[in-house]
């Protein structure tokens, strides 16, 4: 069998604080190149903890406490232990709040450059043409223009917009994305979904989508995993997962979802 | 029969541009009236237009047949309450769940001080929180307990019309439809009036008699709520509509 992209076993967080509880507890899984894979469960279960223990980017006096992280083969985490920051290069993370994820500060342009720039050690020129470029690629009219708007002349679909601009800037093999729609209307959020869900197959880019919405998962993940309390509760794939869920956690979900969506199909 | 509150051809401006453009809208009592429309078009303006928090530059604003301008009784700003999107930011973290409505209590209604507990418990029976809250500080409740708390505080001073900005956008989807739920609960049994602002059109639809479209500060379509679903007359209306993520039983291709 090949070596997946991304491999997780017995993964454990705690909270430095109270470390006899596990925050999140022996999570495993596993994600194809190109992949799609969705987390769902509500807030508090755990989705985001396990998200970010993939890109080093935990909150504070949280920490890893158990678990093998590898990504292209190379240990990332090895027994609880982070021991190589450089394989995480290949991961980039979309947040919920663009606003608070962007610099307000910098101009587009100069912050999608800057990180082309440090990744790939690129001329200054050339990351400015780069910049561009991803500005165009993620559906942002007016190329030139926009890359001299700050944040705040942006709309909220265009700053998500941006910061999928940044993180492809990175030229990920694994895209994270941490409720990147929550905060977004149905329109914009729609948008952004096929945006990701195009970009990311061009590019044979995998993608984790976490998010408390089942029907938006759904629509962009071929397989998907539910997490309950810290624990990884149910996994498979999507269709199989929906129409034949086995806990009743799930059931519970995906029977509030259709509640709402009525006969109205 | 006079409605609750009417907007006549109101108008906000800020600067130079205008927010809110000609907005007619009749409320009638004891319904919930949902506001739908993308980020900026103007639901929230049209939401603190009617709590007295953004003032209008022309237009009517009735209530009860009465305008209401900037300088409202004390009586007008009870009977219109407040339910803000985010319960984390809108309960103070310091005070208990208890003494937060008995001040209310007997500030606004004069509630006696050997009455002041059972109110308090009838307050917290009305959102089905049990009378254990009463001692809990908000930083103790979930998301859905908080959001119930949220509304017990706008209840405890007897109002006829929550305005609710987004009041289950932050909280997960089995908990929404309770939150859903208990709106059209009190809206049954204390005939209150509801205005409930939302991009989430499935949570509308859910809970709402009739539904207003908006888009760029005007109000494109009004129809109700099931219809709305099944015969959109704008073009906003038919967008918002087919952008709506549903479950995808069969999939990825």
């Amino acid at each position: 069998m090949n070596t997946p992209l991304l491999d997780v076993r017995g993964l454990h967080l705690r909270s430095q604080q109270n470390p006899a509880v596990s925050l999140v507890a022996d999570i495993s899984f596993s994600l194809a190149a190109g992949a799609t894979l969705g987390i769902v469960g509500e807030s508090g279960s755990g989705k985001s903890l396990t998200l970010r223990a993939l890109t080093g980017a935990l909150p504070r006096g949280i920490e890893i406490s158990a678990g093998d992280i590898h990504i292209e083969g190379s240990p990332i985490v090895k027994e609880g232990r982070v021991i190589n920051k450089a394989q995480r290069r290949e991961t980039a993370m979309v947040f919920q709040n663009p606003m608070n994820a962007l610099d307000p500060l910098m101009q587009t342009g100069a912050l999608l450059a800057e990180i082309h720039r440090v990744n790939s050690g690129d001329s200054r020129a050339a990351a400015k043409e780069r910049a561009l470029e991803l500005i165009n690629m993620v559906g942002i009219p007016d190329v030139r223009r926009a890359a001299t708007f700050y944040p705040h002349q942006l709309s909220g679909g265009q700053r998500q917009r941006i910061i999928l601009a940044a993180a492809l800037a990175k030229n990920p093999t694994i895209l994270l994305c941490d409720e990147p729609t929550t905060a977004l209307d149905t329109v914009t959020q729609t948008q952004i979904v096929q945006l990701i869900k195009s970009l990311c197959r061009e590019r044979n880019i995998a993608v984790i989508f976490v998010s408390h919405d089942l029907s938006v998962v759904s629509q962009l993940c071929e397989r998907i995993c539910v997490m309950k309390d810290g624990e990884l509760i149910e996994r498979g794939e999507t269709s199989s997962v929906l129409n034949n869920p086995q806990r009743h956690y799930t059931r519970r979900l995906i029977d509030a979802q259709r509640l709402l969506e009525g006969d109205y199909r | 029969m006079t409605p609750l509150l009417s907007v006549q051809a109101l108008s906000v401006k800020y600067q130079q541009a205008l927010i809110l453009q000609n907005i007619n809208l009749d409320i009638q009592a004891a319904t919930i009236t949902g506001v739908v429309g993308s980020s900026g078009s103007g639901k929230t303006t049209l939401a603190r237009v009617i709590t007295g928090e953004v003032a209008y530059s022309s237009g009517r604003l009735l209530w009860q047949g009465n305008e209401l301008n900037s300088s409202r009784s004390r009586e007008q700003r009870r009977q219109i309450q407040m339910v803000y999107q985010d319960p984390y930011i809108s309960l103070n973290p310091r005070i208990t769940v208890g003494k937060m409505l008995a001040e209310l209590l007997t500030q606004v209604r004069g509630v006696k001080k050997n009455e002041l507990a059972r109110e308090v418990a009838t307050l917290l029976g009305l959102v089905h929180l049990s009378p254990d809250f009463i001692p809990a500080l908000p930083g103790q409740l979930s998301g859905g307990q908080r959001q119930r708390v949220a509304i017990a505080r706008a209840l405890a001073v007897n109002p006829l019309l929550l305005v609710a900005d987004e009041p289950t956008s932050s909280l997960d989807v089995s908990i929404r439809t309770s939150i859903l739920d208990l709106f059209k609960e009190l809206r049954d049994s204390l005939g209150l009036t509801v205005l409930f602002i939302s991009h989430d059109l499935l949570a509308v639809r859910y809970v709402c008699n009739d539904i207003v479209v908006m888009e760029q500060g005007e109000c494109v379509e009004r129809n109700n709520a099931q219809h709305l679903f099944t015969h959109p007359q704008s073009s906003t209306g038919k967008g918002l509509i087919s952008a709506i993520p549903r479950l995808n039983f069969n999939g990825i291709k």
